[in-house]
């Protein structure tokens, strides 16, 4: 099987160190991360907490604010097994439950969503350019590692998505104004969004379908003359697939609508007809926008990714690693990360690592991971800076494994 | 191995954790709610109200109040009269052929109209009723012709049967016949009569019956009954009537949106009209009206001469034309140079009380019994207000007035925890306002003051007024359902004030509130 991601990247080293000592295994993997330049660990905490957000919190927030704001988050609970057929096969079965969730916002949209839009002079918020998008499914996949020869080894995978909830959101040219003494708004709106069934949102709902694939190249090497074990290569790819929502998605689409909000118009206040604060204003934009939906089919391409990560053996006991992935998401980066892991003793490996660029800021992380019989149990992140640093540094996650040999 | 618990604990705890939590925060929002405007023409209710055609026309208010209608009905009414005729023999058995004619005669129907002498009229409805009871032992045929009536040519007129009876079961036979329409001469048989209309009936064995003996004590009673009759027109001389209109008060709706205070139009008139759609000649020998403020409770009499020993000649017949008379009408102008109308509209007036002696035919039968009257016609009297909406003075006048609202609740009013709502007053009026804005509940109990009248708003002048918002005040806002509009205005100045067709007061409501977002 393989994992890879920010903090997960490791489990490439994992893996094909094991291949010749691997017989049967269970795994229950869970990573949380959430990889922003903009959004403070506290921000992100308090969110995911369920906490209170104070306004010196929020203000902390805006000050990082820049010209591309970036959001990447996932949630991943998966259970794999994974089985060696013969000395060179092993074949893996896998499920996994995911939520991705990624956007890109204008200075504006996280103004706006985090102090609102109280100003005592006229301002025109630009929303251009804005889209979140967040999807849930359901992972059952099949995945082949062949050991080629001593030097080589392919892994492939596919996997079948049940797809629980589709939204995207997608702003072209989009503006919200108001002037000076809050008489007059007008929203300038070009975009869509789309939704999949709400009515439809329990676990496991499918609401469409889709596939991905994933795959890997690894190849051994050895760059020192005694070099104790041998250092793999690998290049890497996921997540290339589709996600297809049925044609139950509800759809409102916009372009360049122009609507002007004055408050609603009562003619005559002394002859006043009960029911009409909403009613009375038919062309507000809630009716309009709302009168603009259809259901329809919608997809989307998962946001693909392709990397590679070197490991160098150093020393007895220990191992550098580092490498890159590029997550296809509109503004993101490729991100640049490297680790050092080293065996405290028979039960524990501790490691270190840093990252930097992707959709996040430069981040320092830590892992552990110990062993007690057939069970191994890894613990990891790659935001201490941010646990530190809470109101000045982004992102957080955690990557947290269980490893079952039964043989 | 308690580290392995651990571990499994706090993989539960964040596997288990598929959705983000619902954390909450503050953001200030500012948007427009509600934008209105409050005029004279909009709050002056039930009235005419005249803009005039430009922005510099000064406007005015005309408000009409009827206040006396003399109708058909005051002068007379036609009751309901009967007239019955009995055909008996005296001696006995006889023996009748078919067709043979037992009773043939004329037959008188006079009105009792006290003094009143009808020649002429035409049926807007009322029908005749005819019942028949006979010991006759054959079928009788009965026919019945009112000469002088007329219905697109023809005269009224109907034949019909009664069946036979006898002395142990007599017959009794009703029937209607429609008056409707029909013109009928009132002068009798000879024409020298008055109110009364002469038919002609027979009564006969029928055709279509057999031989029969009529014996001592058999009879055959004919009752003609004028029912429920209205006339369309009514020719004549209606006589010299006094009509005496007791004390009686009109609700003066133009006042009733000015509560206290005081103003002073400039060039304020009123005009007693009268509009006499009858044939007879009218008079009002006394006509006192007054204007009350029931919050004040003070009554001021309007004092002038105008309106003394008025006259009004009687209309005339318009033959083809559509009403097919010429109203004769009379229009006494009272200002401040005849009157003290200035001192009784000063009072705010919402109910006007009058009394009157009013007259008609004071010279008599001077038409020679040529009085008429249609249908729907009638004398009206009545008040036409118009008042220029020119002030030489405006002190501490208070207008309200009150219109039912909803305010739907919501469920996101409850994530509102501050902030304001800014009333954003523009007066364009020429005097300055102070607006205000008070809640009650459906029984029109009091709950909550909205807008505080403590805020001046100059003439001419654009002001925000902040109103602190909270969760209280928002729920007085839905739980109310009657909002009083308060506005005091004062003049503040010597010189006249006046209401141009583009003055108005804009309101804008705006939020701007302290807002928590909660994330579901």
């Amino acid at each position: 099987m393989l994992v890879l991601g920010q903090i997960t990247f490791s489990q490439v080293f994992r893996f094909y160190n094991d291949f010749d000592s691997l017989k049967t295994e269970v795994i229950f993997q869970t990573e949380n991360f959430v990889q922003t330049n903009f959004l403070t660990h506290k921000v992100t905490s308090d969110i995911i907490f369920s906490r209170y957000i104070t306004n010196e919190v929020m203000e902390k927030m805006q000050n990082k604010l820049g010209s591309r704001n970036l959001l990447n988050a996932e949630t991943r609970q998966s259970l794999q097994f994974n089985y060696r057929v013969d000395s060179n096969l092993v074949v893996g079965l896998n499920v996994a439950d995911r939520i991705l969730g990624y956007g890109k916002f204008s200075n504006d949209v996280i103004y706006v969503l985090s102090s609102g839009n109280r100003t005592s002079q006229a301002e025109v918020y630009d929303f251009s350019g804005s889209n979140i998008n967040l999807f849930k499914f359901q992972e059952f996949g099949v995945n082949l590692k062949y050991k080629v020869n001593n030097m080589h080894q392919i892994n492939f995978g596919v996997n079948y998505l049940n797809l629980e909830a589709f939204n995207q959101v997608q702003l072209k040219n989009t503006t919200f104004s108001v002037n000076e003494l809050g008489t007059e708004t007008e929203i300038l709106l070009s975009g869509i969004a789309q939704f999949s069934d709400t009515t439809n949102k329990s676990f496991m709902a499918n609401n469409g379908g889709g596939f991905s694939l994933q795959g890997a190249f690894t190849t051994h090497f050895s760059i020192l003359k005694n070099q104790p074990r041998k250092g793999t290569a690998t290049m890497f790819f996921k997540d290339l697939g589709m996600l297809y929502a049925n044609n139950r998605t509800l759809t409102y689409e916009q372009n360049d609508e122009i609507y002007n909000f004055n408050g609603i118009y009562i003619e005559n206040i002394s002859n006043y007809k009960p029911r009409v604060f909403r009613e009375q204003s038919p062309d507000t934009i809630y009716q309009k926008i709302i009168s603009s939906a259809k259901f329809e089919k919608a997809s989307s391409a998962l946001p693909w990714l392709i990397g590679f990560t070197v490991v160098q053996p150093v020393f007895e006991k220990s191992n550098f690693s580092f490498g890159s992935y590029f997550r296809n998401i509109s503004g993101s980066l490729p991100l640049f990360y490297g680790s050092f892991e080293t065996e405290i003793n028979q039960n524990i490996i501790l490691e270190v690592n840093s990252n930097a660029g992707g959709f996040g800021n430069f981040s320092v992380g830590a892992g552990v991971t110990s062993t007690f019989d057939k069970l191994r149990i890894k613990l990891k992140t790659a935001n201490l800076n941010s646990l530190i640093f809470n109101q000045t540094q982004t992102g957080l996650g955690i990557f947290a494994e269980i490893n079952y040999k039964i043989k | 191995m308690r580290k392995s618990l651990f571990f499994i604990f706090l993989f539960f705890v964040l596997g288990c954790n598929r959705e983000f939590g619902k954390p909450s925060w503050d953001v200030g929002l500012k948007a427009p709610i509600i934008k209105t405007s409050i005029s004279f023409d909009k709050l002056i209710r039930g009235n005419e109200f005249f803009r005039g055609t430009n922005e510099g026309d000064i406007s005015y208010v005309k408000y009409r109040q009827n206040l006396v209608k003399l109708k058909i009905d005051s002068l007379f009414q036609l009751p309901d009269t009967a007239n019955v005729q009995t055909f008996q023999i005296p001696v006995g058995p006889i023996n009748f052929a078919p067709g043979q004619i037992l009773q043939e005669d004329t037959l008188n129907t006079k009105y009792r109209l006290s003094g009143i002498e009808l020649h002429k009229t035409k049926f807007n409805s009322g029908y005749l009723a005819l019942e028949i009871i006979s010991t006759i032992q054959e079928e009788l045929e009965i026919e019945y012709l009112i000469p002088s009536s007329n219905k697109n040519g023809i005269p009224f007129s109907f034949v019909t049967y009664a069946p036979a009876g006898s002395n142990a079961n007599p017959t009794i036979f009703k029937d209607t016949f429609n008056l409707s329409d029909y013109e009928m001469d009132l002068r009798g048989q000879g024409k020298n009569n008055f109110n009364t209309i002469t038919a002609y009936f027979k009564t006969a064995i029928s055709p279509n019956g057999n031989n029969v003996a009529i014996n001592v004590g058999e009879y055959v009673s004919i009752k003609t009954t004028l029912v429920n009759a209205i006339p369309q027109y009514v020719e004549g001389y209606f006589k010299n009537q006094n009509f005496e209109v007791e004390r009686q008060s009109s609700d003066a709706e133009v006042f009733e949106i000015f509560k206290s205070g005081s103003l002073t139009f400039s060039k304020p008139q009123i005009s007693l009209f009268v509009n006499n759609e009858l044939g007879v000649d009218f008079a009002a020998n006394s006509f006192n009206i007054s204007g009350e403020n029931t919050a004040t409770n003070t009554e001021v009499k309007l004092e002038t001469n105008v309106i003394n020993n008025l006259k009004v000649s009687r209309a005339f017949k318009n033959p083809g034309s559509d009403p097919p008379y010429r109203s004769n009408n009379v229009t006494l102008q009272i200002n401040e140079t005849n009157s003290n109308l200035p001192q009784v509209l000063a009072n705010l007036p919402n109910k006007i009380w009058y009394d009157a002696s009013l007259q008609v035919n004071p010279l008599g039968n001077i038409s020679g019994y040529n009085d008429f009257v249609y249908y729907g016609a009638g004398i009206n009297v009545g008040l036409e207000v118009l008042l220029p909406l020119q002030f030489d003075e405006i002190n501490n006048l208070v207008i309200a007035d009150t219109s039912e609202y909803v305010f739907t609740k919501e469920d996101e009013y409850e994530n509102i925890t501050g902030g304001f709502l800014q009333f954003l007053v523009n007066n364009k009026f020429d005097f300055e306002l102070t607006p205000g804005i008070i809640l009650y509940d459906e029984n029109g109990n009091y709950l909550d003051t909205l807008l505080s009248p403590n805020v001046a708003v100059p003439k001419l002048t654009q002001v925000s007024i902040p109103v602190p918002v909270n969760q209280e005040k928002i729920d007085y806002l839905y739980q109310g359902k009657k909002m009083l509009i308060w506005m005091k205005l004062n003049s503040n100045q010597e010189n006249a004030i006046e209401a141009y067709v583009k003055d108005e007061v804009e309101i804008t409501l705006i939020a701007d509130f302290d807002y928590l977002v909660k994330i579901e």
